[in-house]
This record gives structure tokens, C-alpha cells and sequence, in this order.
């Protein structure tokens, strides 16, 4: 048990230290740099040599990469060359609203697909499958932002439930109105993630119901209910291990929500700052996105090896 | 067999789709990009089928050269995502595991970068192009493709008719000729269905976002993005390019349950 988890441990922080590489040459391969941006076309070659020494642009590309590196081990993720600011602040502060969005969205996908597909192994009626097939099409049909334009239309404009956009400026202080601000934009987030994982829950618990494994039980002589405890595991592993390659893909759905919904979040921050080209802290932003995918993972891929043994060898 | 509904109708939308998007090669009922200022947001009528957008073009005409967009940009990277996918996927479960090892460490970090902000950075960097935003999308859904075939071309690696196999001494590139790649057949053409459904959802919203095929070539997203501020006055102008997108989508994923109850007849039995 240890073992395994160790050893996922291991191989997450070599995923890690993978990434830095392929982020940090992404960003190195770009046309345009900051201190054009910063000073602007007519800036003297002089003051723009300046700037570049000031933040070590003249070093060798291998010398900044280790400078990054070990200021991102020392949890310094630097400074935003537009602005100066704290990177890390402007990370934690724009956490407020995509954490919350991300991991509510993660959680009422994975309990609704596990509770369907253990229902699914329970009855299977042909109208009830039907039904659940239907819904889980239409919810992969539609692209995130066409339900979220959908979502705006109807609970925003034509019955005024709900906020439109934005996001109270006194953050998580005004309880409240935060959390009615992020529902339409966790919905619109969650729906493609459910209808996926549902189908992954359902053809599972029907592959179980199919199995072996399950009819041996049944002979046996265990009830229907006790032999279903293993199927909760088995429908629960898949679902979790989609899941956990989903959370990338989530993060993408989230620059997508935040962009309509005008939220300020890690998204809409990214997105900004790229079209900035304030390339060091896009650097650093894409680092923590990819860093909190890898711990979630690792999270999953723990509890997972735990609900299916098998896994982990 | 039992006639499967899915793939008769997933089969049928994809093959309208394909027909539209080749019609619209040779001949659309107005060049989509004549603008009109006379007939500007004009409702459904014979002369213009669906009507006319906020410039007066033939909202028809856009859909059908934007069905020709979306496919192909769909084909393109459903390609590129099968061809790392398989290839990576069945590598990892054939090698030693230290090959294994680093290959599967790559394709997490890929994972683990979300497709659409490499594609928004390109697009930052470069200016908005059609192949950058393909070859984001197929990376991307190819590392998800990879991950899926790595786990199930394991499970029949590591089968006892494999071993069986084995021991009557056949060769590795025997073994995933004969068992891994013919197993895998259901489960690589339901996910080629798959990838195909992801990229035109992901064409979608790079070109709503700006990030994809740059104008003037129409394309649903920017269709999409440009009718936005017209929502409430003319809802219909955002309704088709959206229900078109969707149809696609749903076609691909009828198309690939469609396949798969086909190749794997266990799953047709609960439908």
C-alpha cells in the first residue's frame, strides 16, 4: 500500500519536473517579449538591453530554467513583469473563484454518474436506459459555452433567478451573492463532465451485472444487495480514473466559463495575461495549473488502487 | 446481429454532414461572405432559407462552407490523435517497463496541459491559424487516446491466450498483429468516434474564442461569437449554428456507441 503510493508519488513529481521543461520551452520558443511590450516600439535598444538584464533575459537559457525551477521549490513563483505584482498573490486570490468551481463541478459529476450507475446495476428497465442514454447525449452534444450562453439566456435574462456574469467584489465575504454567482457557471462546467461519466458509471455497472464474477456470487448464494458493494467499486474505479484524466480538460472548460460568465478567475487571468505577453508569469500560472492537476490525479490514482487492488500492481 | 439505432443514425448525420460540407465545395445558394446592407437580419423566406445575418449575409451559405470548416479541421485532428494514440498506447504495453515508464510519464504531462490554453498561447504568439489549433486539439486527444488504449491493450498483454501465445513462441510484433490490435479494434473506433466528437466541439470554441480558422473563412464558432449581442432581438441567428454543432456531436457519439455495440455484441444485450 505504501509502496504503491510512493511510487505514484515518484512518478508524479518526475510529471512535474517534465512539464517545467515543456512549459518553460513553450514559452522561450514565442515570438515577442515583454520589454517591447513594457517600453513600447520606439524604446531606445539601450533601456530595452537594460530591461532584459534586470530580469536575467541575457542569461543562458539553461541558467534561467534552473533560477526558475529553484524559486518555484522555494515557492516563489515570481513577480508579473506588467505589473510588478506578486504572482502568488494574484494566483491565490483568483483560486477564490476557480477552485471552487472546479472541485464543485468534479464532485456533482462523480456522485451523480456513481448513483446512477449503481441504479443501473440495480434495475436495468429498458425505458429507464433509454432515458439516462438520451440525457447523456444531449449533455456531450452541446459545447460548453453554447449551454452556458443557453444557461445565461434563460435563468438570467428571461426569468432573473440568477446573476448573468461577474462576481461580488468583496469575494467569499458576501456569501451569498458569491455562491449564486458561481451556480450557473459550476452548472454549465459540470454537465458535459456528468453526461461522460455517467455513460463510463452505467456501461460499467452493466459489464459487472454481465460478469462472472457477479453470477458466481449470485450462485453462491449472496444477496443481490451484498454481491452490488463490489459493484459500487467497480462502477466507482472507472468513473474515478476518468475523471482524474477529465481535470485538464476542466480547466480548460473553466477559461471557457470564466470568459462568458466574466469571471475573475485563474482562466480569464491566463488568458489576459498571455494576450500581455507577460510571458514569466504565464510561466508560472501554467505551472500551478499543471501542478494541481498532478495532485489531484495523485489523490485519485491513490484512492484508486484502494477501491481495485488489481490496479496498483 | 441486432440492427443497432445508433450506428444506422449516427451513421446517417455524419454522412449528411459529409454531403453538405462537399456541396458546399461546389456550389452554396449565395457566396457566404456578400454582404447586404439592404437585407440585413431579413427572417426565413425563399429567397434566403434561413435568413440573413447582422451584415446581410446568407446564413445558410455559412453554415453549409462552416460544415466544410468544421469536418475538416475535425478529420485532421482525429487523425493526428489515433495515429500518436495507438501508436504510444500499444508501445507503453508492449515494452519493458522502464520504456514504459518514461512513455507513460509523457503522455501524463501532456494530459495533465490543458489543449486549449497551448492553442490559446500559439494563437497569442502566432496570430489565429487553422493547423495550430488542429495540432493542439489532435496532441491532446491523442495523449487521451494513448492512456485509454495503454490500459486495455495491458489487460490483453498481459491475458493468458497472450502468454499462451507466447510460450508457442510467437513474436511481439506477432502478438499485437494477431491479438492486441484485433481486440483493440472496438475500442479504437469508438474512440476514433470520440476524438472526432471532442474536435468539433474544440474547433467550436477556439473559433468562438477567436483562436481558431481566422475570418475571413466562416466557421459555426465565430458565427456563434459574432450573432452573441443579437441573442435577444434574433435568437434564431445563434439557434443554427449551435444546433448544427450539436447535431455533429451527436452524430459522432451515436456513430461510435453505434460501433461499439456492433464490434462488442455483450454491450447491445442491456442497450
Amino acid at each position: 500500500m505504501m509502496g504503491g503510493v510512493v511510487r505514484r508519488l515518484g512518478t508524479g513529481l518526475v510529471g512535474v519536473l517534465l512539464a517545467t521543461i515543456v512549459i518553460f520551452l513553450l514559452l522561450r520558443a514565442l515570438p515577442g517579449d515583454v520589454a517591447t511590450t513594457r517600453l513600447g516600439t520606439d524604446a531606445t535598444p539601450q533601456a530595452l538591453a537594460d530591461l532584459r538584464r534586470e530580469y536575467g533575459f541575457d542569461r543562458p537559457l539553461i541558467a534561467q530554467y534552473f533560477d526558475w525551477l529553484v524559486d518555484i521549490v522555494r515557492g516563489d513563483l515570481g513577480r508579473s513583469l506588467l505589473s510588478g505584482a506578486s504572482v502568488r498573490d494574484d494566483v491565490v486570490s483568483r483560486l477564490d473563484v476557480t477552485l471552487p468551481l472546479i472541485v464543485a463541478s468534479t464532485v456533482l459529476s462523480i456522485v451523480v454518474a456513481a448513483a446512477i450507475g449503481r441504479r443501473t446495476a440495480l434495475r436495468r428497465g429498458r425505458t429507464r436506459g433509454v432515458l439516462i442514454m438520451t440525457l447523456t447525449q444531449l449533455g456531450l452534444a452541446i459545447p460548453t459555452f453554447v449551454l452556458a450562453i443557453a444557461l445565461i439566456f434563460v435563468f438570467a435574462v428571461r426569468f432573473t433567478l440568477l446573476p448573468a456574469g461577474g462576481f461580488p467584489v468583496a469575494g467569499w465575504r458576501s456569501f451569498t451573492e458569491a455562491l449564486r454567482s458561481l451556480i450557473l457557471p459550476m452548472l454549465a462546467l459540470a454537465a458535459a463532465q456528468t453526461a461522460m461519466l455517467t455513460r463510463f458509471a452505467r456501461s460499467s455497472a452493466l459489464d459487472f451485472v454481465a460478469s462472472d464474477a457477479f453470477r458466481t456470487a449470485r450462485a453462491v448464494g449472496r444477496q443481490r444487495d451484498d454481491a452490488l458493494l463490489t459493484a459500487q467499486r467497480m462502477v466507482l474505479s472507472p468513473v474515478l480514473t476518468v475523471a482524474s484524466l477529465q481535470v485538464a480538460t476542466l480547466i480548460t472548460g473553466a477559461v471557457v466559463v470564466e470568459s462568458v460568465f466574466a469571471l475573475p478567475g485563474l482562466g480569464s487571468m491566463l488568458v489576459r495575461d498571455i494576450a500581455n505577453r507577460d510571458y514569466t508569469k504565464v510561466q508560472s500560472v501554467l505551472f500551478v495549473v499543471v501542478f494541481m492537476v498532478f495532485v489531484l490525479r495523485l489523490v485519485v490514482d491513490v484512492v484508486n488502487d484502494r477501491l481495485d487492488p488489481r490496479r496498483a500492481v | 446481429m441486432r440492427r443497432s439505432p445508433s450506428l444506422v443514425a449516427g451513421g446517417l448525420v455524419i454522412a449528411v454532414m459529409a454531403t453538405l460540407a462537399i456541396l458546399a465545395l461546389l456550389w452554396t445558394p449565395y457566396d457566404p461572405l456578400v454582404v447586404d446592407t439592404t437585407a440585413r437580419f431579413s427572417s426565413p423566406s425563399w429567397q434566403h432559407w434561413l435568413g440573413t445575418d447582422q451584415l446581410g449575409r446568407d446564413v445558410l451559405s455559412n453554415l453549409l462552407v462552416g460544415a466544410r470548416t468544421s469536418l475538416t479541421a475535425a478529420l485532421a485532428a482525429t487523425v493526428i490523435a489515433m495515429t500518436i494514440g495507438a501508436t504510444l498506447g500499444i508501445t507503453t504495453a508492449v515494452s519493458p517497463r522502464w520504456l514504459d515508464g518514461v512513455l507513460s510519464a509523457i503522455v501524463t504531462v501532456v494530459i495533465a496541459l490543458p489543449a486549449l490554453l497551448l492553442a490559446l498561447v500559439l494563437a497569442a504568439a502566432r496570430g489565429p491559424s487553422t493547423s495550430a489549433a488542429v495540432a493542439a486539439i489532435g496532441i491532446a486527444a491523442g495523449a487521451s487516446v494513448a492512456a485509454v488504449t495503454r490500459f486495455d491493450a495491458d489487460g490483453i498483454v498481459r491475458s493468458s491466450y497472450v502468454l499462451a501465445s507466447r510460450y508457442s513462441g510467437a513474436s511481439t510484433p506477432l502478438v499485437i498483429r494477431r491479438h492486441v490490435l484485433r481486440n483493440l479494434a472496438p475500442t479504437l473506433a469508438v474512440q476514433a468516434s470520440g476524438a472526432a466528437s471532442i474536435a468539433i466541439i474544440a474547433e467550436s470554441t477556439l473559433s468562438y474564442l477567436g483562436l481558431s480558422t481566422p475570418p475571413p473563412t466562416p466557421s459555426w464558432g465565430r458565427m456563434l461569437a459574432s450573432t452573441q449581442q443579437y441573442l435577444l432581438v434574433h435568437p434564431l441567428l445563434m439557434f443554427w449554428p449551435a444546433l448544427f454543432v450539436c447535431i455533429t456531436v451527436l452524430g459522432f457519439n451515436l456513430l461510435g456507441d453505434g460501433l461499439r455495440e456492433r464490434l462488442d455484441p455483450t454491450v447491445a444485450q442491456y442497450g
